[in-house]
């Protein structure tokens, strides 16, 4: 049996040059949006836009519209993965430089005891402050 | 950019500028938030109406009469697109103000895409 021909709403040439999506917002606020969706409930995404923006949109909306961008997203992060990586030129170096370097990462005291195993302590932890730090050691190397 | 265009962006900017004289005029004592939010709402309107226009200053915005090796081609087999009509579609941009488009579309005479369901 042959195949049904594609049917649908028609082709679009200037939407595709303007690179519109689907729904009701223009591309720049499409992306706040999804921006702002990101980060907090739907609900006060749109919220904020319309604080923000004046434009209007609903939760239910935003939620749609937010799905759709992380659907895009996840499918182009996939294309990505899926493409044959390039291999990576090969690096020549006469010489390799080695420099030992360390960061101080500040923690509560009640998680130093956790973090040991990154890192070593220096200094005592303050009971007063009920703060210490871990100073974890880090070895760059770099071609010269 | 067509001299009606140009006409149309010229009386929208002197109505801003009129308009925003008059507003300080009636409020002597606004605060900058106040007139931040003036300012920003009358340019806001200006800024819809030259999004649009820009927008449909473009080839593709009406390409029926266009010769058939010079129209938008079918991405699914790359025949060139028969017209069937023009649509409006509404967006909502700067200050939720209203963008319309009103553009040609259409579909394949060839492999059929971009045709409506019969019925």
């Amino acid at each position: 049996m042959a195949a049904a021909r594609p049917v649908g709403p028609g082709f679009f040439p200037l939407d595709e040059e303007l690179g519109l999506l689907p729904g009701s917002l223009s591309p720049q606020f499409q992306d706040h949006l999804t921006r702002l969706a990101a980060w907090m409930p739907f609900e006060r995404a749109a919220e904020m836009l319309a604080v923000l923006t004046g434009v209007q949109v609903s939760e239910a909306t935003t939620r749609r519209q937010t799905y759709t961008a992380e659907a895009a997203y996840e499918a182009v992060q996939a294309a990505q993965v899926a493409a044959p990586e390039e291999p990576a030129p090969p690096v020549r170096a006469d010489k390799l430089v080695l420099s030992a370097d360390g960061a101080m990462v500040p923690r509560v005291a009640w998680a130093v005891g956790r973090s040991q195993n990154a890192g070593h302590r220096r200094g005592a932890s303050g009971s007063g402050s009920g703060r210490s730090a871990v100073y974890a050691p880090v070895l760059l190397l770099a071609p010269e | 950019m067509t001299d009606e265009t140009e006409s149309t962006w010229r009386t929208l900017s002197e109505e801003v500028l009129s308009g925003l004289k008059e507003w300080r005029q009636a409020h002597p004592r606004a605060t900058l938030r106040e007139i931040e939010e003036a300012v920003m709402e009358r340019m806001s309107r200006l800024s819809a109406r030259m999004i649009q226009d820009l927008a449909l200053g473009s080839a593709t915005t009406e390409w029926s009469s266009q010769p058939l090796d010079e129209r938008p081609r079918c991405p699914h087999c790359g025949t060139a697109l028969q017209a069937r009509g023009k649509r409006s579609r509404h967006l909502q941009s700067t200050g939720g103000h209203d963008l319309q488009l009103q553009r040609s579309y259409g579909s394949c005479p060839t492999c059929g895409a971009g045709l409506f369901p019969p019925g």
